[in-house]
């Protein structure tokens, strides 16, 4: 068990560090540079250079990794907390800490500061849909894995089918036009603001963006869940619990359930980081103050410290659901025992 | 070898080319199948004959329309803010999406493929390289790779097909590794190995063709999803540059006045919808009529 963990934990870290170095590297290519976008189109050509030099944006590609690296672990102050810079940067935390995500250049505000509030709001979004996924997956799943190729197996399949086909920002123009043109009973966008959202209570700007999360997402896994089931329903013990006279209701409940939820275990865990880090789209249909628009923000920007700070944030989250996919996986099914 | 010869032999003369023809037979006894089919080809029917049909031309403003965009005679399905002609819009952006999605998708089977084979094959060192570098790409968040390397290097049918060439290759390695594994232990690859042909013989000419069925119905998903990857890109500003019509574009320049033309919006959504469709339907089909 400790070296699964350590293996898990390196690959967390190896993983990590690719990352942040692929997208070190990738906007490399964004054209313009960092002090010019900070510093905005009225700056002169001085200021610009003078601040490139602070922020050693000239350094060679590594360098420049490794410095944004020793401000991360707080081995060195970020150069653009500097008060030398007369940019007004700072950060209540102190410019020298151990998990320093720097300063966001297109919201001016310490990385900490933007990125919480917002992964909060993600994770509320994506909590709420999980909660309906997983139910309405395992209805979907169980009841057509319960007789492969039967009528109920076979519409079934196709609603899951038809709508795992039908992309979030299109399920957003069908349901907006639904529930907010011709029939307004939700709000078109959800800034989860009381005031700027034309009166609708918070409880009601979520729902349009939780239900394209769940009809783009459950069908998927209801098709994992009805082939795991499929299987178990050709199995020995299936038949031994059904001749021997048990009811359709303790022989699926009690036999087939728990050993068809072994494999689908892990594609619904993986679920909840597609919601965390794939809600970029739903986000930007109702303007939902979340993280993926915050990265899709911040990469059209070029704020880099931003991009870094979400880029490790999502890594983070894919391991930790795919480790917590494998231990569930374990717990499910004892035969599968770590090695 | 001669007493060899027989054994080899048999399985060739079912595989070839009796065994296709009857399992594309089969293919069109599925009902999800044939729709599937008639999904796609519809659309590819209109995109090939996209230039000679009597459509207007899908960059052309018609000043006209842009008072009343709702659809006409001439504007069938109405026009865009910019009076430019819907219908026309939709059947060009769809030889776009016709091209580009295929054409990635064969680049990372290609690849995945590769992978997989090596991987599967030969084990040992080689499957746990492959293996760690699958791992490492499958944690890295598919949607956030795209947007991070589309919104600095630019959007380009290249680009695109790279990123979806990184971020699906692991996943076909992964099917072609485990059917590889299984395969290598049949008659017919140990009597490949005896008659002395290469590896790379075996891999491609046997190995390969009996891959086939699954990996069909994993390349039409992969087809799918990559339409919805491109109309993503395209809804979120990082499409391919005008003048190319995109549907995802098409739907992101015109939610802002869906309160008053929501067609504007619902024509693209539904365009994408039904091609999507086609192709997992026809995945759906492949596997019900292929099932072993």
């Amino acid at each position: 068990m400790a070296s699964f963990l350590a293996k898990r934990l390196t690959l967390m870290i190896v993983t990590m560090l690719c990352a942040s170095f692929v997208v070190f590297a990738v906007s490399e290519f964004a054209p313009g540079s960092v002090a010019r976008r900070t510093l905005g189109p009225y700056a002169t050509q001085q200021q610009v250079d003078l601040l490139s030099e602070r922020m050693h944006a000239n350094d060679p590609l590594p360098l420049r990794y490794e410095h944004w690296l020793g401000v991360l672990v707080g081995a060195i102050p970020d150069p653009l907390e500097n008060p030398a810079n007369g940019l007004n940067f700072t950060d209540p935390r102190g410019a020298q800490y151990f998990g320093n995500f720097g300063y966001s250049t297109l919201y001016k505000l310490p990385v900490n500061d933007v990125m919480w509030t917002r992964l909060g709001h993600t994770a509320v979004l994506a909590g709420i849909a999980f909660a309906l996924i997983v139910p309405l997956s395992m209805l979907f799943g169980i009841l057509s894995g319960l007789k492969e190729g039967g009528v109920l197996d076979r519409s079934l399949s196709v609603i899951c089918i038809t709508f795992t086909s039908i992309p979030e920002f299109a399920s957003g123009v069908f349901l907006v036009t639904l529930f907010v043109i011709l029939w307004p009973i939700f709000p078109g966008t959800s800034p989860l603001d009381t005031n700027g959202g034309g009166g609708w209570s918070i409880a009601s700007q979520m729902v349009l963006p939780v239900a394209v999360l769940v009809l783009y997402d459950f069908g998927y896994v209801a098709r994992m869940i009805r082939v795991s089931m499929i299987g178990v329903m050709e199995k020995p013990y299936i038949r031994t619990a059904i001749l021997k006279g048990l009811s359709p209701r303790q022989v699926i409940l009690g036999h087939a359930l728990r050993n068809a939820m072994i494999a689908p275990f892990t594609v619904l865990l993986l679920q909840l980081n597609f919601l965390i880090s794939g809600v970029v789209v739903t986000e930007m249909v109702f303007a939902y103050p979340g993280f993926g628009r915050m990265l899709l923000d911040a990469s059209m920007f070029g704020d880099i410290a931003t991009l870094e700070a979400a880029t490790l944030v999502t890594v983070f989250v894919a391991v930790v659901t795919q480790f917590l996919g494998d231990l569930g996986y374990m717990l499910l099914n004892p035969r599968i025992r770590v090695r | 070898m001669s007493f060899l010869e027989p054994d080899a032999a048999v399985p060739l003369a079912v595989r070839t080319p009796a065994a296709p023809r009857r399992a594309w037979l089969k293919l069109f006894r599925s009902r999800t199948a044939v729709i599937g089919l008639c999904l796609i080809l519809f659309w590819v029917v209109l995109a090939a004959l996209a230039p000679f049909l009597p459509l207007p031309s899908p960059t052309a403003q018609d000043a006209m329309a842009m008072v009343d965009p709702t659809p006409s005679a001439a504007h069938w399905l109405g026009t865009d803010i910019l009076g430019r002609d819907i219908l026309a819009r939709l059947i060009f952006g769809a030889r776009t999406v016709l091209a580009v999605a295929p054409l990635s998708v064969a680049v990372a089977m290609v690849a995945g493929i590769a992978l997989g084979m090596l991987a599967g094959y030969f084990g040992g060192w080689i499957e746990a390289l492959v293996d760690r570098f699958s791992d490492l790409v499958l944690a890295f968040p598919v949607l956030i790779l795209y947007v991070i390397l589309i919104a600095n290097v630019g959007a380009s049918v290249l680009n695109i097909v790279i990123a979806t060439t990184i971020a699906s290759a692991p996943g076909i390695g992964r099917i072609v590794r485990g059917l590889v594994l299984d395969l290598k232990q049949q008659e017919y690859v140990a009597a490949a190995r005896l008659r002395a042909e290469s590896t790379f013989y075996i891999m491609v000419f046997e190995l390969l063709p009996n891959c086939r069925g699954p990996l069909f119905v994993d390349a039409c998903l992969r087809i799918g999803y990559t339409i919805i990857t491109i109309g993503i890109l395209g809804f979120l500003g990082l499409g391919l540059p005008p003048p190319n019509p995109d549907w995802g574009g098409m739907v992101r320049e015109t939610t802002t006045v869906i309160n008053v033309w929501p067609l504007m919006s619902i024509a693209p959504s539904v365009a994408i919808v039904s091609l999507v469709l086609g192709f997992n339907l026809l995945a759906d089909g492949m596997r019900e009529a292929w099932k072993p």
